[in-house]
């Protein structure tokens, strides 16, 4: 399968952050995780990715057609004075849809998230958990087929997490768009991805790739079977510098 | 009513009402001169009497400062965007802003008025009012557009969005409690403008609130002075007021500043 995006020896300096030469490519249908230490590069690469930032050395290439890029960061980024629905309708609007339509993806969006009844509610009315749901709506109203995800889940709470990384998993499964997923927990990234890449400082560098070719959708049982279990070990192992269990 | 509002209410009108009876009382016992300090019953008997001059006065001052807020509104939010736009012209015209800001326009309104003709003085008067009316708005429409989301400015460039479209789905919108904060500073100042410009047009066919204060005081009839400042005082909260009023209903819905604290 193509790659959606690629970089090729990719280089960047940014706030005092070394990064590169890094190669790394996503395809469609593939959940890719980066993990990594704190000032490592994770969201820069994201951002190199998306094409919000310039390279200082390498190539980023896309396919054709260009993928659709969604992105959802850390915390859910919302227009405070915008509804929800006119917040998941806003990638839309900049890219000049029509009214109507907006608003039937916007609720469709709304809908897939499990927040079909809350479009006209404002973000300070809506739960933390529920606000990034909005932002999750809002990455896929705009049908991406990329998904770019900036430790989307780190301020929620464990179960509110767990939840959105089923539903996460759920619109894998039916969208069969490509992801990039930064985080900091391993637990996170064996459960969404289907190939992990962990990252060193000093300068930011992909250490080790760990495939897990588990099919997905998961089952609530995964985070207990062995598979998973080894698979924590041997990210943790390559997160710690360590050699390969 | 609750007790708690009670309270919130009748404290300081409590003490409103007993400050105004220590001056009575003070005035009638100490036996104060009514040209130096008249009591506020002879200030009340005063506006009474001169109700008509003084509200027709306090019209002029009051519609010459709600035309230089609005032009001083408009202006300072259009030369906020246009500042946006090019980082080249803000470094060229801010200091302009400033050195109006900070040179009092007691110095500058001589000048003004010697410009436009004492004939035109209410133009003058106009100009004045702006000039120290606009620096609130353009400072903090300036410093609103720019206090964009940092992710929600990725976002927009991530789905391509045409400079229209950042101005009035993001910028604007970010900006506009910055900018009405400031309009709540210009529409005091374009107040006190009007006021000062007044003053030092004098007698030059302006009939507004500061002229009856100056005619009042050649005649050393205090308590009509006193009238003309009560006036003047409750335009300046009258027109607070409103600006706050429209602000909270601008914001009311969305912003941290319009929700309650607990």
């Amino acid at each position: 399968m193509t790659a959606l995006v690629t970089l090729e020896r990719a280089e960047k300096s940014f706030a005092g952050v070394q990064i590169g030469p890094v190669s790394l490519s996503v395809r469609a249908n593939e959940v890719v995780a980066i993990l990594g230490p704190s000032g490592c590069g994770k969201s820069t690469i994201l951002r190199l990715l998306a094409g919000l930032m310039p390279l200082n050395a390498g190539l980023r290439s896309l396919a054709t057609p260009a993928p659709r890029f969604g992105f959802v960061f850390q915390d859910a980024t919302l227009m405070p004075w915008a509804s929800a629905e006119e917040n998941v309708a806003l990638p839309l609007r900049l890219e000049g849809a029509e009214k109507a339509m907006r608003t039937e993806r916007a609720r469709a969006a709304l809908s897939s998230v499990g927040l079909g009844d809350r479009g006209a509610a404002l973000p300070r009315e809506l739960s933390g958990g529920m606000r990034m749901r909005v932002s999750l709506a809002r990455a896929l109203s705009a049908e991406a087929n990329l998904l770019l995800l900036d430790e989307p889940f780190a301020a929620l709470d464990e179960l509110t997490r767990e939840d959105l990384n089923d539903q996460l998993l759920a619109l894998f499964a039916q969208r069969k768009f490509g992801a990039v997923f930064v985080t900091h927990s391993v637990y996170e990234s064996v459960y969404l991805a289907s190939r992990i890449l962990v990252m060193h400082a000093d300068p930011g560098r992909i250490v080790a790739t760990i495939d897990n070719p588990d099919p997905t959708p998961r089952p609530r049982g995964y985070r207990a079977s062995p598979d998973y279990l080894s698979r924590v070990e041997r990210v943790r192992a390559a997160l710690r510098g360590e050699p390969r269990p | 009513m609750t007790a708690e509002r009670l309270i919130a209410i009748g404290t300081p009108l409590t003490l409103f009402v007993f400050f105004l009876l220590a001056w009575e009382w003070s005035v009638t016992a100490f036996a104060v001169k009514p040209f130096v300090l008249p009591a506020p019953s002879a200030i009340a008997l005063s506006l009474y009497e001169n109700a008509a001059s003084l509200l027709a006065s306090a019209a002029v001052t009051m519609s010459l400062a709600a035309a230089a807020f609005a032009i001083a509104l408009a202006l300072g939010v259009a030369l906020a965007v246009l500042f946006l736009q090019s980082p080249v012209i803000e470094r060229a015209l801010w200091p302009y802003a400033v050195i109006l800001q900070v040179t009092p326009i007691v110095a500058i309104a001589p000048l003004i008025v010697i410009w436009v003709g004492l004939e035109r003085a209410q133009l003058a008067v106009l100009i004045l009012a702006v000039i120290v009316a606009l620096f609130p708005v353009l400072a903090n429409t300036t410093i609103g557009l720019k206090s964009v989301d940092r992710n929600l400015d990725e976002l927009f460039r991530l789905h391509g969005a045409t400079r229209w479209q950042r101005l009035w789905l993001l910028e604007m919108p970010s900006a506009l409690p910055y900018l009405l904060s400031g309009a709540k500073i210009s529409a005091g100042l374009a107040l006190v403008g009007t006021v000062i410009a007044e003053f030092v047009a004098g007698t030059g066919g302006t009939a507004g609130l500061a002229w009856r204060i100056i005619e009042a005081g050649n005649r050393l009839q205090v308590a009509k002075m006193f009238a003309a400042l009560v006036l003047l005082a409750a335009l300046g909260v009258l027109v607070f007021a409103i600006v706050s009023l429209i602000e909270w209903w601008l914001l009311r819905r969305w912003h941290e500043s319009a929700s309650p604290r607990n």
